[in-house]
């Protein structure tokens, strides 16, 4: 008997965004994750950004993964972007019938971070489970 | 309202001041998602490294069986943002980083010295 564990974990960490009373300064950091697994594969990505505004200037940093196992993988992660950037991340498993798949998209703006996964497990003759995680903060408006 | 009440107000305004300050902020985000993790802080003044990338894009698509951990950490060239992510060895994965102008973006792990870009 074929052992099937479907499974969606997501996870949320944002963090709260704190902002100088006098001047829109602040900062905010937010990330989210996922991973989805089916059979004997697995894919998790992640993503988690930071952004700052402070009299030493303005600075942003986002970083991605992604990870999968299984007997067909694929991964990609990518930033792009200047000052406003851009991040994604996807990772696959699947062995010709159970597939797991998770995608991790993160925009980190001048003064907000936003973060969101979706992930999907499937199994031949079944629904897909499918979870959305979201992380979000942002410097509050003066 | 006595000398004694007034003295204590004061000392907790000067608190919520205190607290609000984006000289002491400090914010992070920490994230773990099956065999990879990663966080992000902003508002810190930690000393940045030499910054010499703008924009980096890690790995592709690598087998990481037979080499150590992947990760990527970026850092802003003023030090008040970072953020890094990692992977465990096993199976595919792939990181990625960036930053504002002048971040340093720095890859370790598998294919990290080939892998490094500016733009």
């Amino acid at each position: 008997m074929k052992i099937i564990l479907p499974l969606a974990f997501a996870l949320i960490l944002s963090g709260p965004a704190l902002a100088q009373q006098t001047s829109p300064q602040g900062s905010a950091a937010a990330g989210s994750g996922g991973t989805a697994a089916v059979g004997g594969n697995s894919a998790s990505t992640l993503g988690a950004g930071a952004v700052s505004n402070s009299p030493n200037g303005d600075a942003s940093a986002l970083g991605m993964g992604a990870s999968a196992a299984g007997d067909n993988t694929k991964t990609r992660a990518g930033v792009h972007g200047n000052n406003n950037l851009n991040g994604n991340a996807m990772a696959m498993a699947h062995d010709g019938g159970d597939m797991a798949k998770s995608h991790t998209v993160c925009h980190d703006r001048s003064d907000s971070v936003d973060c969101r996964t979706k992930t999907m497990a499937h199994e031949p003759g079944g629904p897909p489970v499918k979870s959305t995680s979201q992380g979000e903060a942002a410097i509050p408006q003066q | 309202m006595n000398m004694r009440t007034m003295k204590l107000r004061h000392a907790y305004l000067l608190l919520a001041c205190l607290a609000a300050s984006p000289a002491l902020a400090q914010v992070s985000a920490s994230v773990t998602a099956g065999s990879i993790g990663g966080t992000a802080q902003a508002g810190s003044h930690t000393p940045p490294n030499t910054p010499d990338d703008r924009v980096a894009r890690g790995p592709r698509t690598d087998d990481t069986r037979n080499c150590d951990s992947r990760g990527v950490r970026v850092q802003s060239g003023n030090g008040s943002a970072s953020a890094s992510a990692s992977a465990s060895p096993g199976g595919s994965s792939a990181v990625a980083g960036g930053g504002s102008p002048g971040a340093h973006t720095e890859f370790f792990g598998c294919d990290a010295d080939d892998k490094r870009s500016a733009r």
